[in-house]
């Protein structure tokens, strides 16, 4: 077991090599002077072409691609993210305040889009072909059909300008910076976020749970004497959440992409809007940090899914699929 | 009902799916005794209705299935009196209270019958802990030595392994363990070993017969194998279309056959020295669409004997010898 979950996470590091590899060469392809990309650009105001060449020569920008390469990553693990052409300041210290905003309405957007997607496949898979299945039907389509800015921009005109419960978009306001004030900011962009999801999680749910429902064991516990909520609880479900679990991990990739625009609705300083800032600014060192973030995360989070999985069902933990 | 010798009797049992707007009609007029202690045959071509007979005494029928008629009464202590188990609620608690503690099933595919992310342990624990008081303790070293007992290698250390390391016919065995763990009078074995290569097909079968044996179980074997039928039961019913058609104990059936279907049976299975210019016999024909209901006996349109009296009505059930009833308008039956 806990060499299941080892090798799992070693598997990550060749797929990290060959991502970080891309992003490097990416940014040597990019137009422009590496070097004030790598240098603090207030440092180098005003240096002679001497003193640019010097510290070219010092930052090894003059080295083989590769012995580069392995430098750079070396400066990654550090924590040394080269500087943004645009404010000048460390990329590392941009992220470290954009990062954690996307995570908490991407978070927040999963556990909305699992609780309710499962809870209602569930409903739709015991209770299939009756009103209640139709009905859940109808709410997971109509969540997936709307595009995620119209359904924003309904929500900002209903709960922000209408009733005024939550505010029409940012992330804090002065003076409130624990979790809970930042919640009421966090709640709509996340149900938007959460909601186009439900009705894939719902229908992959109960298309899964029904799978389950009819096959042998199933008859073989209701023999047993069992009721059919215990049945549902303990054979159905752990059996047939797996699928749902993949693709809940799945998602998380496209949540971060969608939360681009999202993230524009509401005027929510995330990584999406560091995206298209730093993209239309011509802010390659962001962006590709950004890229590079977002990959690590995509690598990261398929991990855990499985190990997840394999907590689940003893046949991966076994290496017997 | 004689509930000091009969354990499970079935009246005018019909059981019927809707498909759509289709009905099928898969089980019509079964009328089955099991005799306390004794090992019931049940036989028939695929689609005659013998699993989902057995499935309707625990109510183990998909949602589309219902009791359209009869009676499936059992008697679960000799002498007491006998409850019908079709008047149940299908997932009410009187229903539950039967199903795994008096009468308990196992299935026809063994890979498929046990939830693959649970021990095999916590599995047989589960029957015993829904119907018995007993702390886990003393549950598992019962558990063990039940596995034990169905010659199960390893038991204490196979307890906490899953599904997936055990082969076929020790699953069967595992499936077994889980239906006799709390002791059941009666054991339905619904094609038992139809998924198993022939070797293990006889340990599992002479296995359920040294469970009769020791616990006193009846059992009822459900199968197509007349070979089957002929060494390990000791009586049996002949179905065919919903219907139980011939019904007798094993002597009586194989060495004086009455009814048509039965004689074709008996006949289309090549036995051991019988010369090799006999030809074996074949029955014409296939069975008819189950969603279409008959008037009249349902084998008339394959049968050799077939007279006028056979398309205007169902042949009454008449004993032939002791002990031995066929439903046939050739062998004197009335409609």
């Amino acid at each position: 077991m806990r060499q299941y979950f080892i090798a799992r996470f070693l598997s990550i590091i060749p797929k990290l090599l060959v991502i970080t590899m891309l992003i490097f060469f990416g940014l040597k392809l990019l137009p422009g002077d590496p070097l004030a990309r790598l240098v603090n650009p207030e440092e180098m105001s005003g240096a002679s072409l001497e003193q640019m060449e010097a510290k070219r020569e010092e930052l090894g920008l003059n080295d083989p691609v590769i012995v580069q390469y392995v430098r750079w990553l070396g400066n990654m693990l550090k924590g040394d993210f080269g500087y943004s052409l645009t404010s000048h300041s460390p990329v590392r210290k941009i992220i470290a305040q954009r990062f954690p905003a996307t995570l908490e309405i991407c978070g927040l957007a999963m556990i909305f889009a699992a609780f309710f997607g499962l809870l209602m496949g569930c409903q739709c898979a015991r209770h299939r072909n009756t009103a209640l299945d139709y009905g859940n039907t109808v709410i997971g389509l109509i969540g997936s059909s709307f595009p995620g800015f119209f359904v924003a921009m309904c929500l900002i005109m209903l709960f922000a300008l209408k009733l005024k419960w939550l505010p029409t978009g940012g992330r804090m306001t002065v003076g409130e910076t624990g979790l809970l004030a930042r919640l009421k900011y966090m709640v709509l962009p996340s149900f938007c976020l959460g909601f186009s999801m439900i009705a894939n999680v719902m229908r992959m749910t109960r298309d899964s749970m029904l799978d389950v429902m009819n096959r042998d064991y199933i008859t073989t516990a209701r023999a047993k004497g069992e009721k059919e909520g215990v049945i549902f609880a303990k054979h159905v479900f752990r059996n047939g959440c797996t699928p749902v679990i993949l693709l809940l991990i799945g998602r998380f990739s496209l949540l971060v992409g969608g939360s681009t625009i999202i993230e524009t609705v509401f005027n929510y300083p995330g990584m999406g809007m560091l995206m298209i800032t730093s993209i239309s600014a011509s802010d390659y060192q962001v962006a590709m940090m950004v890229l590079l973030l977002a990959a690590v995360m995509v690598l990261l989070l398929s991990a855990v899914g499985d190990v997840i999985i394999a907590l689940l069902d003893p046949r991966v933990r076994f290496g017997k699929a | 009902m004689d509930t000091q010798n009969t354990i499970l009797q079935i009246d005018h049992l019909k059981t019927r799916f809707k498909v759509g707007k289709k009905t099928v009609y898969a089980v019509n007029d079964v009328n089955l005794s099991v005799a306390r202690g004794h090992v019931q045959g049940i036989v028939g071509e695929s689609g005659c209705g013998k699993s989902v007979t057995m499935r309707t005494v625990l109510q183990l029928l998909s949602p589309n299935a219902y009791i359209a008629g009869g009676d499936i009464l059992f008697a679960p202590e000799p002498g007491g009196d006998a409850i019908d188990l079709a008047k149940m609620d299908r997932y009410g608690e009187e229903m539950r209270a039967i199903r795994g503690q008096k009468i308990a099933m196992i299935f026809q595919n063994p890979m498929a019958s046990l939830n693959p992310v649970y021990t095999i342990g916590s599995q047989i624990m589960e029957n015993l802990l829904l119907h018995e008081k007993v702390d886990k303790e003393e549950a598992k070293k019962r558990i063990i030595n039940l596995l034990a007992e169905l010659g199960i290698p390893e038991p204490e250390q196979r307890y906490n392994e899953y599904p997936h390391q055990f082969s076929g016919g020790m699953k069967q065995r595992v499936m077994i363990a889980i239906a006799m763990i709390c002791n059941p009078g009666l054991l339905i074995a619904d094609e038992p070993t139809t998924a198993l290569d022939v070797t293990i097909q006889a340990q599992i079968l002479r296995l359920m017969l040294e469970l009769r044996e020791h616990h006193g179980t009846s059992v009822i074997i459900v199968t197509h194998n007349m070979g089957i039928i002929a060494e390990y039961c000791d009586d049996v019913a002949v179905m065919y279309m919903g219907r139980v058609v011939e019904s007798g104990t094993v002597r009586q059936i194989f060495q004086n056959p009455q009814h048509p279907y039965t004689r074709a049976l008996v006949r289309c299975v090549p036995v051991p020295g019988m010369p090799k210019t006999n030809d074996l016999e074949t029955i014409s024909g296939s069975t008819p669409d189950a969603s279409i209901a008959f008037d009249h006996c349902e084998f008339e349109p394959r049968c050799k004997f077939a007279t006028e009296a056979c398309r205007k009505g169902f042949p009454q059930a008449v004993e032939c010898e002791p002990g031995h009833m066929v439903s046939c308008f050739a062998r004197g039956g009335q409609s």
